[in-house]
């Protein structure tokens, strides 16, 4: 299986936060949705894939491209959404095409304006006065006019009602339908991740904390239940985000230890946003422990 | 080259088609309808197409900071050190077009014999049409050196510092605008009717002077892009 982007051991220090050996790829064909909390390094991960930002070290290739060389080459054939609007907002659709149009050797202006028919939105009304759901779809809307390959989604979904939020992942699903193309897109928002996506990537803290399918993901925690006292301590090591209550605890656990539970505690399915606040759970149990023994 | 051509039409479609576009193309309307009835508002016509077109340019930084432009530039196939380069290529090209206008304007009304009808002796700026070449020089010169000053300037430190840059680069005008007079006052320096006397006598030697100006503003533009490719390419968006 051909992979449209990989990324190897990508380091990023800022002052506040740093990027640590991020590894993942995406094969061509599927969408992949980057998930993790505000702050866990999804945008920085985008930015250091369309060379916004400068990484330290590690390798980032694009279609077999090195994304710092041939960085001009990458873009001609990737399609880019942000979460917020990056085209002049006194310009109307048509005078956007006329800006961006000379840029992609593959730029199709029949295909622009069809999708623009289909998405509804008028060609001749300042894009300013978009709602934020047409901003999204006229981005959209360029990326898909110049043949690109690889879509990058940062948060499209965050600000936009349940229908947008619907008729985007509509869009992303018909989009790879050739299985010639493939979306990376992240969101803290896990439903749409569960609802189109066939990989996922799991950041927290600057970290990949999971990487892989869905399906390997489904299988791969489930939360723990009980008392206290029917958890061993040898199984208590291996919980994450252990957190104890009046009456008992739970924390989320790796399926390889499942052998080990004893009969008396109760494990259920872990989904996604579950995954998600165990890890967060985790890495404050962490830190408040370094804090301890400082 | 075909990069640079297409950011200049990206800028430009920005610019002219910009909220304060309107009001641009109103005062020039007024300009020419001064044109036509004054018949001889060339030199003031000059200096109000220079005035527009740095009305039209300069607010570009401010239109990309406020629309997230950066964003765009990271994504456009293009390096960031062309999007600089095309900028100040715009603002030199719109420079030399407002100049060669004032050319073309000042050559139809001596051809056409306009300064020399009646209304124009009571007007003011009527000698200046006898200059009307050195004139627009000096107008290329002074438009071309601020705005590409100012282009820089809102480059490095952002659309925030505005108002910071525009007095600075006011002031420092001021200031060698003084420091200039007093030298002439004090006959360091030759004053303004005596360079006038030392310049070149013949057509040719004017032009070629006037080609050595044009070359040295080029030569500071390019600087100023130069300086300002250095600075902000680099750096993340």
């Amino acid at each position: 299986m051909e992979n449209i982007l990989e990324i190897k051991e990508l380091n990023k220090t800022y002052s506040d936060f740093a990027l640590k050996d991020v590894s993942f790829s995406l094969p061509r064909g599927y969408i992949m949705g980057f998930v993790g909390e505000n702050g866990s390094g999804k945008t920085t991960t985008i930015r250091s894939i369309l060379n916004m930002a400068k990484i330290d070290s590690g390798r980032i290739s694009v279609f077999g491209l090195d994304s710092v060389k041939d960085t001009v080459a990458i873009k001609q054939r990737l399609g880019v959404v942000f979460d917020s609007l990056y085209l002049a907002e006194h310009l109307s659709v048509k005078q956007i095409e006329k800006q961006l149009m000379p840029f992609y050797s593959e730029w199709d202006t029949k295909e622009f304006h069809s999708k623009i028919k289909q998405f509804g939105l008028p060609e001749d009304k300042a894009v300013g006065e978009f709602s934020k759901g047409m901003k999204m779809k006229l981005m959209i809307a360029v990326a898909l006019s110049h043949n690109a390959e690889l879509m990058i989604l940062d948060e499209p979904t965050s600000g936009l009602d349940p229908v947008a939020r619907d008729e985007l992942l509509d869009i992303l699903a018909e989009y790879i339908e050739d299985e010639k193309r493939s979306v990376l897109f992240s969101t803290h928002i896990t439903a749409d991740v569960e609802r189109v996506a066939d990989y996922i990537t799991m950041l927290h803290g600057g970290r990949v904390w999971f990487t892989g399918t869905k399906e390997a993901l489904d299988s791969k925690y489930v939360l723990l239940k009980g008392a206290e006292e029917d958890l061993p301590d040898s199984l208590r090591e291996k919980c994450i985000g252990y957190h104890a209550y009046r009456n008992g605890f739970d924390a989320m656990l790796d399926t390889q230890y499942l052998d080990e539970v004893p009969d008396a505690l109760v494990t259920e399915k872990a989904n996604i946003d579950e995954i998600l606040v165990y890890i967060a759970k985790e890495a404050h149990h962490e830190k408040s422990s370094e804090s301890d023994a400082v | 080259m075909k990069n640079l051509l297409n950011l200049m039409r990206f800028d430009l479609i920005t610019a002219v088609c910009s909220a304060g576009s309107r009001p641009t193309a109103v005062y020039l309307l007024i300009a020419a309808a001064y044109l036509i009835l004054v018949f001889l508002g060339v030199p003031l016509l000059a200096l109000l197409l220079f005035v527009a077109a740095m009305l039209m340019l300069a607010p570009l930084q401010g239109i990309a900071e406020k629309n997230n432009f950066n964003k765009l530039y990271g994504i456009l196939p293009v390096p960031m050190k062309q999007i600089i380069q095309a900028r100040f290529l715009l603002i030199f090209v719109s420079q030399i077009l407002c100049e060669l206008t004032v050319f073309l304007l000042g050559g139809l009304s001596e051809l056409l014999n306009l300064y020399r009808m009646d209304i124009s002796d009571s007007f003011l700026v009527s000698g200046m049409m006898k200059h009307l070449l050195m004139y627009s020089v000096g107008m290329f010169v002074f438009f071309l050196l601020s705005v590409s000053y100012l282009q820089m300037m809102l480059w490095i430190h952002g659309q925030a510092n505005e108002m910071k840059i525009a007095v600075y680069a006011l002031a420092g005008i001021l200031a060698a605008a003084l420091v200039i007079w007093l030298l002439m006052h004090l006959h360091i320096l030759p004053t303004f009717t005596e360079l006038y006397k030392m310049l070149p006598k013949t057509s040719g030697g004017r032009f070629a002077l006037y080609a050595v100006l044009h070359l040295i503003c080029a030569g500071v533009c390019a600087a100023c892009c130069a300086h300002t490719v250095k600075i902000v390419a680099p750096r993340e968006l």
